[in-house]
C-alpha cells in the first residue's frame, strides 16, 4: 500500500481508486450478456415451433430494396395463413458482397445454409451440392399466377429469358428462380442541366452530347464552379461506357467470322485474323471503336482510371457531375440520396451521318440478353423446402414480381410485368446489334492485360490513338504467342472436364436403373448428354486452329512468323 | 545457454515437447506446409482447381527465358564479381578484376555476333550496344580507377560499379529473353526499396529528437501520440491518401493550388520537358504513368513510422548516460554525438529494420492493389512481382506460374538478406 | 481409456451401418458423389460394393467401373494411362456379355484418346470393336459412334478429316430419328467447316437444325451460321432470308435477332448489298469450295 491508500485506509474512506480496476472488467460482462440476451431472443424467435421461419440471405444492401422484399415477405406470410391456416415467416439477412462467397461456402459446408440464398457469387460447382433443383417445378405453371393469362403457362416461360440463367452448368439442372433483370442507362442533374443550358433532357445524339460536355465545362469555369465536371467517372464507369458502346465493329466482325457464328473477339479468330495481317490494330473501324469512347472520356472527371466506382458516384450525388453511369441497381439508391431532381437517359450514340464514325456505325448495342438477376435458391438444409419454394412462386408471379420491382425499383423479369415509372428508361432495348474485343483470345489473358495498359492510356488522353495502336502492336506478337498456348490448354481442359460431366450422365444411362432411391430419369440423363455433347462441339477446334496455323507459316505471314518465334512449346503435343 | 535433451531421454521429457508441440503444428500447417506447397506447384501448369499438369521447368523458363549459354556467363561473372568485392577465395581475388573485364569485353563480342541472327535475342547489332555498354563502361570504369588509385574509395567505387555493371546486364538480359512484366516489377521494387532505405531516416531523427528530451513525462506523452496512429487499420490510411491523391478534391492537388506550388511545377516541367504537370489541369498522381512511382514513394509522408521510431528508442535508451557525459568533455557537436554515438549503438535495430524493410518492399501488393487495381495502374507501370503473383493466381488463372514467381521473389529476399547479413555489420 | 476408444468405436458402427446398406443404395450414392465430384467419397463407396459379399457380380463390376472412372476422369490427377489397366482387367472378367464389353471397350477408347501422345488408330480400332459388341438397340450404339467420328477431329490433318466426312456418310442412316441425331450433323458440320466445304457445311448445319436443338445458344449459333453461310458462300439468297426469319422468331434473345430481322427484309427485297451486311473477307472466300449462286 503506497502512502495515500495507507491514509485513506486509516480515515475509514472508501478507496474509490480500486473500484477503478473492475470497471473494465464490468464493461466486458455487461456487453457480453447483452449480446447473448439478444442472440438468445433472435433464435428463440426463429426457431418457435408454431411458426416457420424462412430465412433468406443475399447481397443486395441498395437503398429500398430491402423494404421491398419485406413487403413482399408480409403479403406472402398473409396469404400463406390463409390458404393453408399455418402462420409462417419471412427473415432477410443481408451480407455485404465481399464476404458473401465465403459466407456461402462455409455456411454450406457447416450445414446451416438459410432456406433461400441468392445465387451468383458460390463456388463453381458447389450449387448441385448445397441446393435443391427445381427442374420439376419450372416445367409447371406458377400457382400464383391463376387468373391471369399465364395461368396454364409454365413457370419457365412466363419469363422474359425463359429461365435459362437459372441452369447450372454443373449438372444442368435448373435451381432457384431470378426476380428482376438489369440494364445499364445514365442518371443525370437536371438541376445543372437547366441552369446551365435550360434543358430538361440532355441530348441523345452523340456529337450533341459532346458539345454539351465542352460547353458544360466552359459554363463551370464562368460561373467559379470549377469543382464541377460532365461526367463522374472511374475505372467501372468507364467499362460501362466502353460495354454500352455503338457498333462500329460489325464489319470487321461479319468480314473475318471464318466460322460465321456471329462472334469475333474472344476466341481463336481473333489470332488467326492477327497473324493473317487481316486486320491490325491501326484498322479504322477499331480506330472509330476505341474513339467513340475516347471521346466521351474526355469530359470525365480527371484521373477517372484511378478511381473507385464509389467515388464517383458519390461525385454525381454531391450534384458535382451533370451525368453518371451505372446500373439499375443503383437507381433507388441515387433517388434517395440525391437532393436535386435527377433524370434518366441512355447513351449517346452517334448515326450515320457522324462526320467520324458515320461510316463504320451500325447502331447500339442490342439488350435482347440481359440477364436476369437476384435469383434465389431453395438450400439442402431447409427444413421447410416447400414454404421456401411456395415463396419464390409467389414472388415470382406477374403480380408480385411487378409490386417487388416497383418498390425496389429494378426492372421486373416476368412477362408482362410494367416498370415503375422511374424505371421505364431501364426497360430493354433489343433493338440493336453486337460487337467484339478484339483484343481478347481466352479470358483476361496476356492480350487483355496489354489492351488495358494501352487503353488506360487512351482514354485518360496521354496518347493518342496512333500511339495506342502502336502499343498494341508491339505487344501483340507476345502477347499472342502466349494466348495461342493458352487457347489450346484451355480447349483441351474444358473439353476433358466436360469427358467427366458427361462420363456421369453416361454411367446414368448404363447403370442408372440400378441405383436404388438414387435412379435419374432416364429422359433427363439422356437430354443432359446432348446438351453436353452439343456444348462440346467447339472444344475440338484446336486440330483446326493448327492447320490454319502451319498454312499461315508456309504462306510466310509476316505475323505468323513474329508470333512463332515467341511460342515456346510444341503446339501438336497433345494433338499428335 | 539452453539444456540439451538427447532422443535417449526424450521419454522423461516428453511433457516439455508436448507443451511445444501444437504452435510447432500450428507453424508446419499455416506456414511451412503452404510455402512447400507453393514450391511444388511451381512446377505444374495449374489455375487453383481443376487443371493441373506437370510442366517441370517451364513456368521459370517463362520468366527467366531459357538461354543456358547466358546463363552460364551470368554465373561466372557472379562468381567474378564475388570475388572482387568479398576477396576471396585469395587466388581467385587477385586475377578477378581483369578477369571480369576480360568476360564483359567476351560477352560484347558474342553479343555483336548474334545480335541480328538469334532466335533468342530479338535485336539488331545498335540495340545491343544500347543494352550492353552500359555494363562495359561500368565495369572498365570501376576496375581501371582502383588499379590506378588503390585507395580505400577506389576500392568501394570499384565494388559499386562492378555490382552495377552486373546487375544493368542481368536486369537487360531478363527483360529481353524472359517475363518483361516480372523484370520490369523488380526495376520498380529496386526504386521502391532505395527510397524506403532514404525514408529510414526520419524514423530515426524522431527518434533522437524524442531521445534527448530532457523531461521524461514529455518523453512519455510524444511516445503515446506515436503509438496512438496504430489503432487506424492500415487499410484505413491507405484510402486517406487515396483522397489525398484525388485530382480534383484531394488535399494534395489543393495545396499545390492554393500555395501556387503547381505553377512552379508547370514551369520546370517546361524546363526539362517531362510533359506531366500542365497549366490549367490538376496532376492526376494515380492515373498519369509518369507520376505513379513519385506518388508511391510519397506515401505515407514524412515516413514516421510508429514501429520504428519505437524501436529505435528502445535501442536509445539503452545507451548509458556516461556516454553522454564523456562526449560532453571531450566537446563534442549535436551531430558527432549521433554519428559516434547514437547511430553506431542502434545500429541493430537499423539493421533489423533494414531486413525487414526489403523483406516488406519485396513482397509489397497490397498498398498498389488498393490505390491503383490490379492491373498496376497506367501502362501497368506499378505492377510489382507480388501484384503480378496476385494477378497471375487470381485474374489470369495461372497458378502455377504465380507459385513460380514466389519462389523467385523469395531467392532475391533471400541473396539481399545474405548481403545484409554480411555488409552491414555492427561493430560491438 | 474410455474417450480414446470413442472414436474408434463410431467408425466401426458408421461403418458396420453402411455395410449393411444394400448395395444398391451404395451404388446409387457413390454415383451421386462422383457428379459432384466428390472423388475419395465416391471411390470410399464404389470399393464397399466391389468387396461385399452381397453384391451381385453386376454390381461388383459397376463398382470397379467407378473406381476406374475416377482414375480416368477426376480432376486434378486424371490418369487415363493408368485407367487403362483397370478398364483391361475388367474386361477379362466380364467375357462375351455384350452391354458391359460395349462400355468397357468405349472407355479404352477414349483412355487411348486422351493420352500424351493419344494413339488415334488404336482408339479407332477399339470404338469399333464396342460398337459390335454394343446391342443394336442400345442407345450407346449412337454416343459411341459419335466418339468415333471425333477421333477423325483430333489430328491437324486435312486428309484424316475428309476420312471422317466419309466415315459420317456412312454411319448417318443409323442415326436417323435417333436423340443424337442433331449432335452427329453437327459433328459433321465440324468436319466439313474444317476441310472448307462450306455446302457440306450447310447441309449437315441444316440437318442439325432439323434434328432438334436443345441448347438455345448453340440453336442462335446454327441459325445464324445457316444464313450468313447461305448468303455470302452459296448465294443461296431465299434460304439465307428464311434462316434469318427463323433466328428471330426462334431465339427473340439473340443479340443477333434486330439485325437478322433487317437482313432478311433486304434479301427479300433484293438487296444483295447492304450497310449491315459487308462482303467476306479475300481470304476467307479464297478457301471456299464454292457453288453457283443461283440467279437474281
Amino acid at each position: 500500500m503506497d502512502a495515500e491508500e495507507k491514509t485513506r485506509a486509516e480515515s475509514g474512506l472508501f478507496d474509490w481508486s480500486r473500484l477503478s480496476n473492475y470497471v473494465a472488467i464490468v464493461v466486458l460482462v455487461i456487453s457480453f450478456s447483452v449480446s447473448l440476451w439478444r442472440v438468445y431472443r433472435v433464435q428463440e424467435v426463429e426457431q418457435s415451433d408454431q411458426v416457420a421461419t424462412i430465412r433468406v440471405v443475399h447481397w443486395q444492401l441498395e437503398a429500398g430494396f430491402r423494404e421491398a422484399f419485406d413487403d413482399i415477405a408480409r403479403r406472402f406470410e398473409r396469404v400463406y395463413l390463409e390458404e393453408t391456416g399455418q402462420p409462417v415467416r419471412v427473415v432477410q439477412n443481408a451480407i455485404s458482397e465481399r464476404v458473401y462467397k465465403q459466407y456461402v461456402q462455409t455456411q454450406g459446408i457447416g450445414r446451416s445454409l438459410p432456406d433461400l440464398v441468392q445465387l451468383g457469387r458460390e463456388e463453381a460447382g458447389s450449387v448441385p451440392r448445397f441446393f435443391i433443383s427445381n427442374t420439376e417445378d419450372v416445367q409447371k405453371p406458377n400457382p400464383y399466377n391463376r387468373g391471369t393469362d399465364l395461368e396454364d403457362v409454365p413457370w419457365m416461360d412466363t419469363y422474359m429469358d425463359g429461365m435459362v440463367g437459372s441452369v447450372d452448368q454443373a449438372d444442368l439442372e435448373y435451381y432457384g428462380a431470378a426476380s428482376s433483370t438489369l440494364s445499364i442507362r445514365m442518371f443525370y442533374n437536371r438541376e445543372l442541366l437547366q441552369a446551365a443550358f435550360g434543358l430538361d433532357e440532355p441530348p441523345s445524339n452523340y456529337r450533341a452530347f459532346l458539345d454539351l460536355c465542352r460547353r458544360f465545362g466552359e459554363w463551370a469555369q464562368r460561373e467559379g464552379r470549377a469543382d464541377l465536371m460532365a461526367v463522374a467517372a472511374s475505372q467501372f464507369q468507364a467499362s460501362v461506357f466502353r460495354s454500352m458502346r455503338a457498333a462500329t465493329l460489325l464489319d470487321l466482325i461479319l468480314e473475318n467470322d471464318r466460322d460465321f457464328d456471329g462472334f469475333f473477339g474472344g476466341n481463336d479468330e481473333v489470332l488467326l485474323a492477327y497473324a493473317a495481317g487481316d486486320f491490325d490494330f491501326y484498322d479504322e473501324r477499331i480506330r472509330a471503336d476505341q474513339m467513340t469512347v475516347a471521346n466521351l472520356t474526355k469530359y470525365f472527371s480527371p484521373g477517372f482510371m484511378a478511381m473507385d466506382r464509389m467515388e464517383a458516384q458519390f461525385r454525381f450525388t454531391q450534384g458535382k457531375a451533370l451525368f453518371c453511369a451505372s446500373g439499375s441497381w443503383d437507381a433507388m439508391s441515387f433517388n434517395s440520396q440525391v437532393d436535386f431532381p435527377m433524370g434518366i437517359c441512355d447513351f449517346p450514340y452517334p448515326d450515320s451521318s457522324d462526320p467520324e464514325f458515320g461510316q463504320y456505325v451500325r447502331g447500339r448495342v442490342s439488350e435482347a440478353n440481359a440477364p436476369a438477376v437476384f435469383r434465389l435458391a431453395v438450400s439442402k438444409f431447409s427444413e421447410h423446402p416447400d414454404i421456401a419454394l411456395r415463396f419464390l412462386q409467389f414472388l415470382t408471379s406477374r403480380e408480385n414480381n411487378q409490386r417487388f420491382n416497383h418498390l425496389s425499383r429494378w426492372p421486373p423479369v416476368i412477362k408482362g410485368a410494367q416498370s415503375h415509372p422511374l424505371m421505364q428508361p431501364f426497360v430493354r432495348k433489343p433493338e440493336g446489334f453486337w460487337s467484339g474485343d478484339v483484343h481478347r483470345v481466352v479470358g483476361n489473358g496476356p492480350a487483355t492485360a496489354a489492351f488495358s495498359q494501352a487503353n488506360w492510356e487512351l482514354v485518360e488522353h496521354k496518347i493518342d490513338y496512333d500511339g495506342f495502336a502502336q502499343m498494341m502492336e508491339d505487344e501483340m506478337p507476345r502477347a499472342l504467342a502466349q494466348e495461342f498456348e493458352r487457347l489450346l490448354n484451355t480447349e483441351w481442359e474444358e473439353r476433358l472436364a466436360q469427358e467427366m460431366a458427361l462420363s456421369h450422365q453416361l454411367a446414368g444411362y448404363a447403370f442408372g436403373k440400378t441405383w436404388g432411391t438414387d435412379q435419374p430419369v432416364p429422359e433427363r440423363v439422356q437430354s443432359k448428354m446432348i446438351y453436353l455433347w452439343e456444348m462440346r462441339m467447339r472444344r475440338y477446334r484446336n486440330s483446326y486452329r493448327l492447320l490454319e496455323w502451319d498454312k499461315l507459316l508456309e504462306e510466310g505471314a509476316p505475323k505468323a512468323r513474329e508470333i512463332q518465334q515467341h511460342i515456346k512449346i510444341d503446339l501438336k503435343r497433345k494433338q499428335s | 545457454m539452453a539444456k540439451y535433451i538427447g532422443m535417449r531421454r526424450l521419454a522423461s521429457y516428453w511433457r516439455l515437447y508436448l507443451f511445444a508441440l501444437p504452435a510447432a503444428a500450428l507453424v508446419v500447417v499455416f506456414s511451412y506446409f503452404p510455402a512447400a506447397s507453393a514450391i511444388y506447384y511451381a512446377f505444374f501448369r495449374w489455375n487453383g482447381s481443376y487443371v493441373k499438369e506437370f510442366v517441370g521447368l517451364y513456368n521459370f523458363h517463362q520468366l527467366l527465358g531459357w538461354s543456358p549459354f547466358l546463363w552460364l556467363v551470368m554465373a561466372v561473372w557472379v562468381v567474378l564479381m564475388m570475388a572482387v568485392l568479398v576477396g576471396r577465395p585469395l587466388w581467385l581475388a587477385r586475377g578477378a578484376p581483369w578477369g571480369l573485364v576480360g568476360l564483359v569485353g567476351l560477352v560484347g563480342i558474342a553479343l555483336f555476333a548474334a545480335a541480328e541472327t538469334s532466335t533468342v535475342l530479338h535485336m539488331t547489332a545498335g540495340q545491343a550496344w544500347a543494352w550492353y555498354s552500359q555494363a562495359l563502361w561500368a565495369t572498365l570504369i570501376g576496375v581501371a580507377v582502383h588499379q590506378v588509385f588503390r585507395k580505400g574509395w577506389s576500392q568501394w567505387l570499384q565494388g559499386i560499379c562492378i555490382l552495377y555493371g552486373f546487375l544493368w546486364f542481368f536486369y537487360q538480359s531478363m527483360m529481353e529473353t524472359g517475363d518483361q512484366t516480372l523484370w520490369s516489377g523488380f526495376g520498380v521494387i529496386f526504386i521502391l526499396v532505395l527510397a524506403n532505405l532514404v525514408k529510414m531516416v526520419p524514423s530515426i531523427v524522431t527518434a533522437v529528437f524524442i531521445h534527448r528530451l530532457k523531461s521524461d513525462r514529455w518523453q512519455y506523452i510524444y511516445r503515446v501520440l506515436f503509438v496512438v496512429p496504430m489503432i487506424v487499420p492500415a487499410m484505413v490510411g491507405l484510402l486517406v491518401w487515396k483522397s489525398f491523391y484525388d485530382p480534383m478534391q484531394g488535399i494534395l492537388n489543393r495545396i499545390l493550388l492554393g500555395t501556387g506550388f503547381l505553377d512552379v511545377l508547370v514551369w520546370v516541367d517546361g524546363l526539362l520537358g517531362w510533359d506531366v504537370f500542365h497549366a490549367g489541369t490538376n496532376p492526376s498522381w494515380l492515373g498519369d504513368a509518369s507520376l505513379v512511382i513519385p506518388s508511391l514513394i510519397f506515401w505515407g509522408f514524412p515516413w514516421v513510422g510508429t514501429v520504428g521510431v519505437l524501436i529505435y528508442l528502445t535501442g536509445l535508451a539503452s545507451i548509458d548516460e556516461s556516454v553522454y557525459e564523456a562526449a560532453d568533455l571531450d566537446n563534442a557537436s549535436t551531430l558527432q554525438k549521433f554519428f559516434h554515438i547514437e547511430l553506431p549503438l542502434i545500429l541493430t535495430q537499423v539493421r533489423i529494420n533494414l531486413v525487414l524493410m526489403i523483406i516488406g518492399t519485396l513482397q509489397t501488393y497490397g498498398q498498389i492493389l488498393i490505390l491503383l487495381g490490379d492491373s498496376g495502374g497506367p501502362r501497368g507501370v506499378a505492377l510489382v512481382p507480388g501484384l503480378y503473383m496476385f494477378r497471375s493466381a487470381f485474374v489470369e488463372l495461372y497458378a502455377g506460374k504465380a507459385c513460380a514467381i514466389g519462389l523467385i521473389v523469395f531467392f532475391f529476399i533471400l541473396i539481399l538478406t545474405e548481403i545484409n547479413n554480411r555488409f552491414v555489420r555492427v561493430e560491438k | 481409456m474410455l474417450m480414446r476408444a470413442l472414436p474408434l468405436v463410431l467408425c466401426l458402427s458408421a461403418a458396420t451401418l453402411l455395410a449393411q446398406e444394400p448395395p444398391a443404395e451404395l451404388l446409387g450414392r457413390a454415383w451421386t458423389e462422383y457428379g459432384l465430384q466428390a472423388f475419395s467419397n465416391a471411390d470410399g463407396l464404389f470399393a464397399q460394393v466391389a468387396e461385399s459379399e452381397r453384391a451381385s457380380q453386376e454390381e461388383r463390376w459397376q463398382a470397379r467401373m467407378g473406381r476406374a472412372f475416377i482414375t480416368h476422369y477426376q480432376m486434378p490427377g486424371r490418369d487415363p494411362q493408368a485407367a487403362i489397366s483397370q478398364y483391361e482387367a475388367l474386361l477379362q472378367e466380364v467375357d462375351e456379355r455384350d452391354l458391359w464389353r460395349g462400355q468397357i471397350l468405349g472407355r479404352l477408347a477414349d483412355c487411348y484418346m486422351e493420352i500424351v501422345p493419344a494413339q488415334v488408330d488404336k482408339a479407332r480400332s477399339l470404338y469399333e470393336q464396342a460398337l459390335s459388341a454394343l446391342p443394336d438397340d442400345s442407345p450407346l450404339v449412337q454416343e459411341t459412334m459419335l466418339r468415333l467420328l471425333s477421333s477423325y477431329l483430333q489430328r491437324p490433318d486435312s486428309e484424316e478429316i475428309a476420312l471422317g466426312l466419309q466415315s459420317a456418310a456412312e454411319m448417318a442412316p443409323r442415326f436417323v430419328g435417333t436423340p443424337f441425331a442433331s449432335v452427329f450433323h453437327g459433328m459433321r458440320a465440324e468436319m466439313a467447316f474444317f476441310i472448307g466445304d462450306y455446302s457440306a457445311l450447310a447441309d449437315a448445319l441444316d440437318a442439325q437444325y432439323r434434328a432438334g436443338i436443345s441448347n438455345v445458344r448453340v440453336k442462335e449459333v446454327v441459325l445464324f451460321r445457316l444464313a450468313r453461310i447461305n448468303e455470302v458462300a452459296l448465294g443461296h439468297y431465299d434460304r439465307a432470308e428464311a434462316y434469318y426469319r427463323l433466328l428471330a422468331s426462334e431465339v427473340p434473345s439473340s443479340q443477333k435477332a434486330h439485325f437478322a430481322t433487317l437482313r432478311a427484309d433486304e434479301l427479300k427485297n433484293g438487296q444483295l448489298d447492304s450497310d449491315y451486311a459487308p462482303p467476306l473477307s479475300t481470304r476467307v472466300e479464297d478457301r471456299m469450295v464454292k457453288e453457283k449462286p443461283d440467279g437474281r
